[in-house]
This record gives C-alpha cells, structure tokens and sequence, in this order.
C-alpha cells in the first residue's frame, strides 16, 4: 500500500521518470544479493557495479549539461571550438536524495551491517518511501528496512506527535521561509540596485540564511511527522544548527543525514582525522568539495561548500586562537550567557558569508554581494515592502524562541504548549489561524527540491 | 476514538476561530479609511471620475491625475496598483463598470508585463477580500490557481489541481498577508485624492546602467519566457467591457529607461490594437523624455511624470475631440 502510494506521489511529477528510479531500485536489489553471497574480490566488484549505476544515473541526469558546458568554455579558453549537445530535460525530483539512499543500502551490506533484502517490494519502498522521497532525510538500512516489517498499531501519542511536527515544519516554511524569500529575491535578483547600502546586504544573507534553514527543515520536519503518523520512525535531520556555539557544532546538527553519509561513507574512509592534521584537512576539503558538487550543478555551489571546508579547516589549525578570542566573553561563571551569545552569533555570521554562493544566481553576483558588505556609504536599509519585513521578523522572533526553549529550558524537540487540555486546542488553532493569516501560499518551492 | 473526537474538536475550533476572524477582518478591511486596502476599495467600488488610468506602478507613478484632469478639464483617478499587471487592470475595470461609466479608461502596459511570472498571480492575493461580494473579480481569482497547471515547477506538477478554491473556503485566507496593513491603515490620516503618488529621487547614470545590465541578466536567465495568454486576454476583455459600455479606452506605455525593439510585446499590442480599433499611444523610445533626470529608477519621478502626463493630456485631448465628432 505504501510502495503505490510512493508510485503515484512520484509519477505526479514526470509519471516516465519512475523507469529511472526502477531501474536503479533493480540493480542496487540484484546487488545487494549479489554482494551477500559473493566472496571477496566479487563482493567489491557488484558492489563497484551498484555504485556506478548510481552515479551514472547522477551524472547523466544531473551533471551531464555542467561537464559538457565546462569543456566548451575551458575549450574556448584554449581557442577550441567545442559543440557538445546539451540534453534537455527537467532533473528527475529528489534524484540526488535517492541515489545516496540506495548507495547506502549497498555499501552497508558489504560492509555486513545490513543483510541484502530478499523481498523486493520492501526494498523498492525502502528507496521510494514518499515522505522523504524527495527531499529526505537520506536513511540508512538499519534504521528504516526494519520497520517496514513491523506491524506499527496506532499510538494515539505517537500519531499526535508526528501532526505537531508536521504544523511546525509547515509554520517553518509558510510563515517564516517563504515570507524571508520575498525580501531575499529582492536582493540576491538585483544585487546592484542597492549599491553601498552594507547593512541591506547583510540583512540579505541573514535573511538567506534563515530561509534556507526553515525552507529545509521545514521540508524535513513534514516528511519526519508524517513518517511518525505512519509509525515510521525517521532519523533526525536538523538539531538547531543556528543555536550552535561554532562552526563545526552547526555542521552536526545542519542535514545531519548527508553530513553523516559523507562522514560514514567518505571522511572515515579515506582515514578521517586519524592520519594526522594535515591528512585530516585534506580530507575534510574533499568531503566539502563533494558535498558542493552533490548539492548542485553549479560552481556557485561547489564553491560555497568549499569555504565551508575551509572554515573548518581553519578551525582545525587555530582552535586555541579562536578559544582565546571567545574567552574574551568569559565571565567567572563558566558557559556564561554573554559568552554563549557571542559564540552563537559568531558560528551564525560566518555560516552566513558562503551561503551567498548557494543563493547568488553567478560567481559574479555573489562577489558582488561579499564586496558590498563592506562598503558603507549609508546606513540605510531596503526593506522592500514594510509589511513582509515586519511579518518576517516575526516570524524569525517566533522560531528563535521555540528553538531557545526546546535547547536550554526543555532539552527535546517538542513545541513549547499549555499543559491544559483547552488551552492546548486553542493553542494549535491559533497557530493553524495565523499560518492562513499569514503563511506565503503562492508559487514558492521548497528550495532543496532542486537537488 | 480518542483521536477522531479531539481532531474534530480542533476542526470545529479552527472553523469557528476562522469564521469570527473572517467577521472582524471583513469589518475592519470594509471600513478603512486610509491606506493601500482602503484605496483599493475605493477604485473598484467609490470612484466615479470621468477619466480612469489603471495598470502597474507605472500608472500609479507616471500618471499625474491633477496636471491631467487640469488640462483636459474631466475629473481623473489614477487606479494604478503597486506590483501588478493587466491582470488587475481587468479586474478594476471589471469592478468599476459594474458601478460607473467613465469617459474614458486608460490603461498603461509596461512591456515587461505581458511576459508570465508567477509574481504577478500571487499578487492578486489583493483581490481576495472581494471574491465573495463582487463576483466580477472571481474569473481573474480563478486563474491565480488555474495557472499551475501549465507550469514546471515540481510542487505545482505534484499538486496540479486548482487549490485556490479550497483555500478560499477559509475566512482568513481571504485577508492573508493583510492584518499589518489592516491595522496600520486605521493610524494612518491622509485622504483619497488622485491615487497619483509620484517619486521623488533622481537616477544617476550608473544606477541606470546596472538597472539595465540586472534586467538584461535577469531575462537572459529566464528561459521559458513567454507572454501570458491571461494577460492577452485581460487586454482584449477590459477593450470588450469599455466597447460595450461606451466607454473610451486608450493603451498607453508610459517612458522606460531602454526601449528593446525587438521584444515581440510591442507587436502584440500594435496587433490587438489596430484590430479593436483602440488608441495605442507608445512613450517608450520617445525621444523627449530620454533624460536622466526624469527618472527615478525605471519609473518616472515627480517633474518626469508631470511633463510626461502634460504630453499625455494633449494626445488625450486629441482623442476625445475625435470620439466627439464620430
């Protein structure tokens, strides 16, 4: 029942593109067979094959137009004239969340973490469950194979729960994500209109910011709540990353599902930080790179993740000068208030300067943007219209305030609510009015559909 | 049991907290007596000027009404409409034929318009106030959800059916994104006067330049760009409306910063025009307002869209001497 539902939530899309996710579905079942009852040298060899299916199917579909474009410009550099024909068609939904999923289900039976999967159909939903179909989280075989086995009786708690975080993942991206979306097309689309206006670009990239997180994680909580309604239980994908006292503390908690993908089936590896620092660096860039490259075909991307690695990088090497730097808001009392506002507002200011690149429509623009965030010649700032600013800030004030409370006052994920059981009703009717009042219902797409 | 009885208790909590706010809304947004909302009301239900300017900001801020209705002598309202397009324009003339009969409707078209966006659709969010009462406006409501079903994008493939419907089975719905303005407007003091509200900077040449090379940009980035049937048709519609009513219509494209020759919108206009026997009066190359300092970005400023709407008077004196003696 739920691998038809997946079927047609994915055909509403491009019903052909479902050969594409049948295909790979065949060859990572056949695989995973294979790679179980093969010894040595045979079991890297399907395992190889599974991987390269996937990826070429990546490639084509996703990488293809960004080569063939590449070789025509380093081509023309060279005074070549290069005509690759460009394919012309929309990118399958979700494609990139899939395949990583599927590789995952390969490389953990080699690995021997995970028996191959006999029956088909429950493999084929493993990989096409529509929840986080397209968008996430990326899950693991040990974590979600299982539980389609499982007979999940309905749990009044469990069901309840799973609606809430369904509402908070639709306030997120409503209210708060499409709302910042209206203020940052206007900057990031017309970058030079506001020329020596400083301040508006950083509200811009703050804005950004924000949107992408409650855009994503707004997606994530939806697909996680439904998930739970089902009695599925899916893995964590955002942990408050803007609460975060540095920068490597964000990426733990920022699409937690890639960034452990990449850790387990990448960094640790190639060897981690266990070859040593500068071993440790490299691969760190690498992982950075990828991660860049999987997020889209763009350099614009590649780059913004490559700063990232950089970031953390030079964490790596300077972590005594940076802890120097903060304990300049160490009071007496240890993790001070002031100090962890600092920390926090630091990590946030320098997530915010590549993501720049992840928004910019050109290399060119998103220069343009970083330059301009140090040219004061006013201190005005282009709000665009007052009232979509106003309702963003309250909007930002909002999420700021759930989120301070679940990290420091009742350390789970649960939305702060009355405890009286009327007040509790009116207390979601109220949110489910003001999301109609004021959530974004128009043309606007969740941002990581893209990949 | 449990569950059934405490999701229709919050179903019938939210039905009737959206039944009352839709109450109280309706009441404050009717009874505005300033601000965007009120004048909005205004056009569609109040005004009874001989002469109507409807379109985008170019008509709210090109079209100086006083200087206008001074030298033609007619009372003039300007009904232009921040960020919208001919879709709003056929609305407001929808509404305002449905009370009055002006002498003559003018209706500005920026070039940039007539191509489809998603933008100028959800931002007929405005004419959701008035879906209930004035069933003029609900054939351009119903395209603001009817409009996904030729797009790419991914969510309005997965959901390609027309929400707006559903949607606007909410009381709320109807005022989203409105009770800032709603409560804003009631501290607000000025009254209704032309709907003319002029700019008042100046461009320089480098703003001009990266207005220019940002929209060059950004076009070349659009690669399904097309003109919108809708706005064909609201052009044709609001021609059929004024034809049937007797009422003069001109099509006016007020000065741009650059003139793009080729951009087909010029032919489709000239085309629609011609064949409905329509005054096309086209200031988009014309040479006269070629100045920086009548711009304050690609909208005229206050002295740009004084002489503008003095050259405009005149044709329009022209125009109406001409439909006398026919």
């Amino acid at each position: 029942m739920l691998l038809i539902a997946s079927c047609v939530f994915y055909m509403f899309f491009i019903p052909s593109y479902i050969l594409i996710l049948i295909f790979t579905i065949i060859i990572d079942y056949f695989a995973g067979l294979w790679i179980e009852k093969a010894e040595n040298k045979n079991r890297k060899l399907f395992l190889i094959l599974s991987i390269a299916a996937n990826i070429g199917v990546l490639s084509v579909f996703k990488y293809y137009n960004f080569f063939a474009g590449n070789i025509e410009g380093i081509a023309s550099l060279l005074g070549m004239k290069v005509n690759i024909p460009m394919l012309n068609m929309i990118l399958p939904i979700g494609l990139s969340f899939h395949t990583f999923q599927a590789m995952s289900y390969t490389i953990e039976v080699y690995r021997r973490n995970q028996k191959a999967e006999r029956n088909f159909l429950l493999y084929a939903l493993y990989v096409m469950f529509y929840p986080q179909l397209v968008a996430g989280p990326i899950e693991r075989p040990q974590n979600l194979l299982h539980q389609f086995r499982e007979e999940h009786p309905f749990d009044y708690d469990r069901v309840v729960s799973g609606l809430k975080l369904m509402l908070w993942g639709l306030f997120k991206k409503v209210v708060i994500a499409d709302r910042l979306g209206a203020f940052v097309s206007n900057i990031f689309d017309y970058p030079q209109q506001h020329t020596g206006e400083a301040l508006t670009y950083w509200m811009a990239i703050f804005f950004f910011a924000w949107q992408l997180y409650c855009d994503f994680s707004g997606y994530s909580d939806i697909a996680i709540g439904a998930a739970r309604v089902m009695g599925i239980k899916l893995m964590t994908n955002f942990q408050r990353p803007y609460l975060s006292k540095s920068i490597g503390e964000i990426w733990q908690r920022w699409h937690i599902s890639l960034t452990s993908w990449f850790m387990d089936y990448v960094f640790r590896p190639l060897g981690g930080y266990r070859l040593g620092r500068n071993r440790g660096a490299i691969n760190l860039m690498f992982v950075y790179f990828l991660s860049g490259l999987w997020h889209g075909a763009a350099w614009t991307f590649m780059l913004c993740f490559v700063l990232f690695g950089f970031q953390l990088v030079f964490r790596l090497y300077f972590k005594k000068q940076i802890n120097f730097l903060y304990g300049i808001f160490e009071t007496k009392k240890k993790n001070s208030r002031w100090n962890t506002i600092f920390q926090t507002a630091v990590s946030f200011i320098l997530i915010c300067i590549p993501f720049t690149f992840f928004r910019a429509h050109s290399f060119s623009d998103a220069l343009f943007m970083l330059k301009s965030l140090f040219v004061f010649s006013s201190l005005k700032i282009s709000i665009g219209a007052t009232d979509t600013f106003i309702y963003s800030l309250i909007g930002i004030f909002i999420l700021y305030a759930v989120e301070i409370y679940q990290e420091y006052y009742s350390h789970s994920n649960d939305l702060p609510e009355p405890k009286v059981k009327w007040q509790k009703f009116l207390f979601f009717a109220c949110i489910i009015i003001y999301i109609l009042l004021t959530g974004v219902f128009d043309s606007s797409q969740f941002i990581y559909f893209q990949f | 049991m449990k569950f059934i009885k405490n999701i229709f208790l919050l179903f019938v909590l939210v039905v009737a907290l959206d039944q009352l706010s839709g109450i109280v809304l309706h009441y404050l947004y009717f009874n505005l007596k300033s601000g965007a909302e009120f004048e909005t009301t205004y056009a569609f239900t109040k005004t009874d000027a001989d002469i109507i300017v409807t379109g985008s900001s170019k008509a709210r801020r090109n079209y100086n009404t006083p200087l206008i209705s001074d030298s033609l002598g007619m009372t003039c309202y300007n009904a232009g409409h921040d960020g919208q397009s001919v879709l709003f324009s056929y609305a407001m003339t929808k509404m305002i034929l449905a009370h009055h009969t002006p002498k003559m409707i003018v209706v500005e078209i920026f070039p940039e318009e007539m191509y489809y966006t998603d933008l100028h659709y959800d931002r007929l969010n405005i004419l959701l106030p008035y879906y209930s009462d004035y069933p003029e406006i609900r054939e351009v409501c119903d395209w603001r959800g009817a409009r996904k079903e030729d797009s790419t994008s991914i969510e309005k493939r997965l959901f390609a059916f027309n929400t707006e419907k559903i949607k606007l089975l909410s009381q709320c719905y109807r005022y989203n994104s409105m009770w800032l303005d709603i409560a804003t407007g009631y501290l607000k003091k000025e009254k209704i006067k032309s709907g003319y509200l002029p700019l008042t900077d100046t461009i320089t040449e480098a703003e001009k330049n990266n207005y220019i090379s940002e929209f060059e940009n950004r076009v070349s980035r659009e690669k399904d760009r097309h003109i919108d049937p809708n706005k064909i048709k609201s052009l044709l519609g609001i021609i059929e409306l004024c034809k049937k009513k007797n009422v003069i219509v001109v099509v006016s494209m007020s000065p741009v910063l650059k003139r793009y020759n080729d951009d087909p919108v010029y032919k489709s206009i000239i085309d629609i025009t011609a064949q409905n026997n329509v005054p096309f009066l086209d200031f988009t190359g014309d040479e006269r307002f070629n100045h920086l300092e009548y711009f304050a970005d690609n909208h005229l400023n206050k002295s740009g869209s004084s002489f503008y709407s003095q050259v405009l008077a005149d044709s329009l004196k022209k125009i109406i001497s001409s439909s006398i003696r026919n």
